[in-house]
């Protein structure tokens, strides 16, 4: 469970299933989740699309249905895994069609303010690396690494989402790990400083 | 990432570890997609969207459409509107007004003052007030069977004219129902529309109904009503009450059992009588013939009134509410006599059945002249016309000098009317700017939101009528209610499914019953209608069906959940005062405890919690059982024992810096203070807190928290934060000051719209038994053999106090004579 320290005002942070009970009425308190959740919703998205337009896509998609969902959260879980679930799955439907074919080259640029320009295009650049990477393994193992590493999942829950044991999902990303490092060239990336 | 797995990664993975870690941090999201995105969700969050819509979504669950009643009635009606000139005053004669100050129907209960209170209950969230008796009725009622309609022939259709007095020209009319024909019956001013003996219309002056919008209150309405029921024939008796929703009056026949028949939301069966000040203006009929079936058993007013109350109870119980009418003034375009001008206007010819000239009119006008061109039958069809009006025989018509059809279309322009020198313009939302000719005197300018129709020259815009509806807010209708049960009277009853039935099964499985849906299904479960589907291959709307087993994903259902025991669980006890506009205020009871436990968060409810108020945000132990969760998946327990482990922690402000470090291969976020002593940050429920940095880190901040005695993390002691911001103001570089505030209860404003409304109250007027049947009138010929009942309902009848009008139905029939299987009802309007 994360806690949000927000600039604004020095009220007490709220937890997130506090706020998932208060969104069904109130339209900040939504707007509060959103904040706090869009960034692992669209890293998420990123990871599998490799681009910013699907991506933008697919979070607007995640959080509207999400809007909608909201009032049947059940309050006894992670509110993170619930909302990576709606992610997951509208990636799904998403992808049901064909699988995006991103060269990668054609990985588009993310946009960082503040990020001088050679720097940004090594950013570029790596992320297009991940996606393709990732597209070699096996799409469970992928899948356990892109809620974890990219959707900032624990453990649980990825497990959660994946309908998975604990023990399962340390597995698949400790495999997924290992594939990446044995099939890829990842691990020979220049690390961005 | 915070948790083991990445301890104990082996280190040949590390490197890829964070090469994915690192990878994931610097993907950002746009910052202008981002505050986009948000705009548009709090834009559509139920919560922003136009009060009478609103807390329409709170307070009807089951709401199954909100039309603009009131609105289509408009357009129905300004798509035929007719060109009435004023009639030019003579030499001597003084002008009349093209507009009148009328008296609209006034709701029965103004906004401003408030309701007599009677008893107060809730229902589905909205305060209801029971302001009057139950009734005492006999336990038995009757059922009828509805009769099949008779289509009118051409004998039946003079023989009801007859009736009416009519001695004029019979022609056929486009029917009501597709593919059919209907007839109509012209006497001068008067019309007669019949389809059948059960629905036709009158109108004693067709161009002045017509012209009228919304009609008006009439104090002799009901000796009028008994002299034309008299007059033409209508030997039933009936009782006469007035229709808020179509603005005017009901002589409602009775049964033999001296009851009225209701055909819908508001909607009777009988004859709808519209007046303005002179008299009625138009008759409609809605009858029906019957047969009796039978008596049956019935529920008291107790029993209905109590199902009406059962949130579980949706079945056999229907709603409907629409806005309070609006009063509408509409200006006419004045148009001289015996003067050549061109109009623009609907078209349209119907075929005589007595061999003589079909009956052309233009915007309700009877046309003549150059009729050339107009076929024997003619389609509504908008054109443009040359021609005059002018009386012959009594009545006004339109004499054409010739006529096209117009390659182009009416409309109907919004915006602000003003005068500008000796001109009259409208400004329209869009910018446009064409010139009223013609505007009437009487027209208050500037006018804002005037609704104007017409057709575009040019410049000008050659109108026809002006009229303030968009001045009038949004009218509006809902209804709800899955369905009434059908009716079995075979004298072997069939069980009804109870509520009971729907949740004990308790094994991951469910049983669909009569009435479900997937929403429904999904929603009582606490799971999404996506989720649903995915763990039931190929389940759609269509494939349901009653008694088919489904798949309930997720882990455990409500029921298996009540009853488990939470044995000294210690968690931050919090105290949420939920406080109304007016005043009132609940309390409610939380408990968030870290994520190791099963349950992090729960609702709790017990006596002795209250002396625990003064632990507000502190942690407590407690001991209860599982009581109850709600659809929304939050779990109450009832507490029966507590224990509070620091009696006298309070909280601290706290200055210093903070850092994300790795702790035992975890982020978490750690505070260091003035004299270097560093704590870790967790959240107040006490987990690893991996991202509350404030500002950016090394930034000088103050963090409300309590040390929690013995809670270290990675050596380290732990603040539990409640609160946070910079140490400094960054606008003007003052050091800021922070007083604690997290150990007062938590007060949360309800309802936290942005509109200021407080959720109307809905105060039960009238109680009466009375019969119900689907409103047959619009029904495509039954291929079914299934008879149509007539049968007892209980109908509470009131308003809220914003005005709008609602009406709640309860099938009266006692669940014997019920079958568990849904016929829907019909939507309101």
């Amino acid at each position: 469970m994360t806690t949000f320290m927000s600039l604004k005002t020095d009220s007490p942070p709220v937890d997130d299933i506090c706020l998932a009970r208060q969104a069904r009425t109130d339209a900040e308190a939504f707007a509060e989740l959103y904040r706090r959740h869009v960034t692992r919703v669209y890293r998420y998205h990123m990871a599998h699309t490799g681009n910013v337009k699907d991506a933008e896509d697919l979070t607007s998609q995640t959080f509207m249905a999400a809007l909608e969902g909201v009032r049947s959260f059940r309050g006894s879980g992670s509110f993170a895994a619930w909302i990576m679930g709606i992610a997951a799955r509208k990636r799904a439907l998403f992808f049901r069609g064909s699988r995006l074919e991103v060269p990668l080259e054609a990985a588009l640029h993310i946009p960082t303010p503040g990020l001088p320009t050679d720097k940004a295009a090594i950013q570029r650049l790596q992320v297009g690396h991940v996606h393709h990477a990732l597209r070699q393994l096996s799409s469970e193992r992928s899948e356990a690494l892109i809620l974890y590493y990219f959707g900032g999942l624990n453990v649980a829950e990825a497990g959660r989402v994946l309908g998975k044991s604990e023990a399962a999902v340390k597995m698949l990303l400790s495999r997924g790990l290992h594939d990446l490092r044995e099939r890829t060239s990842l691990s020979l990336e220049v690390e961005y400083e | 990432m915070n948790d083991e797995f990445l301890r104990q990664l082996p280190p040949e993975d590390q490197s890829v570890s964070e090469i994915l870690g690192s990878k994931a941090q610097s993907i950002q999201v746009n910052p202008q997609f981002q505050s986009n995105l948000e705009a548009r969700l709090k834009q559509a969050h139920p919560a922003n969207k136009q009060p009478e819509q609103g807390w329409q979504i709170k307070i009807l669950p089951a709401i199954g459409w909100a039309i603009l009643a009131i609105g289509a009635f408009l357009i129905l009606n300004w798509a035929v509107r007719s060109l009435v000139p004023s009639r030019q005053p003579a030499a001597g004669e003084t002008a009349i007004p093209t507009s009148t100050e009328q008296a609209f129907f006034s709701n029965p209960v103004s906004e401003a003052t408030p309701l007599p209170l009677g008893e107060e209950y809730d229902w589905r969230g909205t305060t209801l007030y029971l302001g009057t008796q139950l009734p005492e009725v006999p336990t038995e009622a009757s059922v009828y069977e509805l009769q099949p309609e008779q289509p009118a022939n051409i004998e039946s259709a003079r023989a009801l004219a007859e009736q009416f007095g009519l001695d004029g020209q019979l022609y056929e009319a486009p029917g009501e129902l597709p593919g059919t024909t209907n007839y109509l019956i012209v006497d001068g001013n008067q019309r007669l529309y019949v389809r059948s003996g059960r629905y036709f219309t009158y109108y004693p002056d067709y161009l002045k109904s017509n012209r009228l919008d919304m009609t008006l209150e009439n104090p002799d309405s009901t000796a009028l009503i008994d002299a034309f029921t008299q007059e033409h024939g209508f030997t039933f008796d009936y009782r006469i009450t007035i229709s808020e929703l179509y603005g005017g009056y009901y002589a409602l026949p009775l049964t033999p059992d001296g009851f009225s028949i209701h055909a819908g939301y508001f909607k009777f069966s009988g004859l709808l009588f519209k007046f303005d000040q002179d008299g009625i203006v138009s008759v409609e009929a809605n009858l029906m013939d019957f047969s009796a079936v039978g008596t049956y058993g019935i529920r008291s007013a107790d029993e209905a009134f109590q199902k009406l109350l059962d949130p579980n109870a949706l079945n056999g119980v229907a709603d409907g509410m629409h806005s309070a009418n609006m009063s509408i003034q509409t200006w006419y375009r004045p148009r001289p006599q015996n003067q050549a001008i061109t109009v623009y206007g609907w078209m349209s010819a119907v075929r005589s059945l007595e061999g003589g000239a079909s009956l052309v009119t233009l915007d309700g006008y009877t046309a003549t002249g150059n009729l050339a061109g107009v076929g024997e039958s003619m389609e509504n069809t908008f054109v443009e016309a040359t021609g005059q009006f002018q009386m012959a025989d009594g009545q006004e018509v339109f004499n054409i000098e010739n006529w096209q059809g117009y390659d182009g279309h009416e409309e109907g322009l919004q915006g602000t009317i003003q005068r500008e020198g000796d001109q009259a313009t409208i400004t329209t939302l869009d910018g446009l700017k064409p010139i009223l000719p013609d505007v009437p005197r009487d027209l208050p300018l500037p006018m804002e939101n005037a609704f104007v129709i017409g057709v575009t020259r040019g410049d000008v815009f050659d109108w026809k009528s002006i009229d303030n509806r968009a001045n009038q807010g949004g009218g509006g209708g809902g209804g709800g209610g899955s369905g009434f049960y059908k009716l079995n009277l075979t004298g072997t009853p069939v069980p009804l499914p109870t509520p009971q039935d729907v949740i004990s099964q308790g094994t991951g499985e469910y049983i669909v019953q009569a009435g479900d849906t997937l929403n429904k299904i999904a929603y009582d479960h606490g799971i999404t209608a996506e989720e649903l589907i995915q763990a039931n291959d190929g389940l759609t709307e269509t494939t349901i069906f009653v008694g088919q087993t489904l798949v309930i994903p997720g882990a455990q259902t409500e029921q298996s959940l009540i009853g488990q025991q939470i044995e000294g669980q210690r968690g931050i006890f919090m105290v949420n005062i939920f406080r109304k506009p007016d005043g009132s205020q609940r309390t409610e009871y939380s408990f968030i405890s870290s994520l190791a436990n099963q349950y992090s968060y729960l609702l709790l409810e017990g006596a002795a919690l209250k002396e625990l108020e003064q632990y507000h945000n502190r942690p407590v132990d407690i001991w209860g059982t599982i009581e109850s969760t709600d659809s929304f998946g939050a779990i109450t327990v009832k507490v029966d024992r507590y224990a509070v482990p620091y009696p006298d922690l309070t909280f601290q402000i706290i200055q210093g810096t903070q850092a994300t470090i790795d702790i035992q291969g975890q982020s978490v976020v750690v505070i260091t203070n003035a004299e270097g002593k560093t704590y870790v940050q967790f959240t107040a429920s006490g987990d690893p807190d991996s991202y509350g940095v404030i500002g950016v880190a090394g930034d000088q901040v103050l963090v409300e928290a309590l040390v929690v005695p013995d809670e270290t993390f990675g050596g380290y002691p732990v603040l539990r934060i409640f609160g946070g911001s910079m140490a400094v103001n960054p606008k003007n570089g003052q050091p800021r000051e922070m007083q604690i505030t997290a150990d007062k209860p938590y007060v949360i404003d309800e309802p936290q719209t942005s509109t200021d409304t407080t959720p109307p109250t809905a105060t039960i007027e009238k109680v009466e038994l009375t019969y119900y049947v689907k409103d047959p009138r619009y029904g495509i010929a039954d291929t079914d053999t299934e008879p149509t009942f007539i049968q007892p309902v209980w109908r509470f009848y009131g308003h809220y106090s914003s005005g709008d009008e609602f009406e709640i139905i309860i099938q009266a029939l006692k669940d014997e004579f019920l079958l568990p299987e849904i016929e829907t009802i019909e939507p309101p309007g």
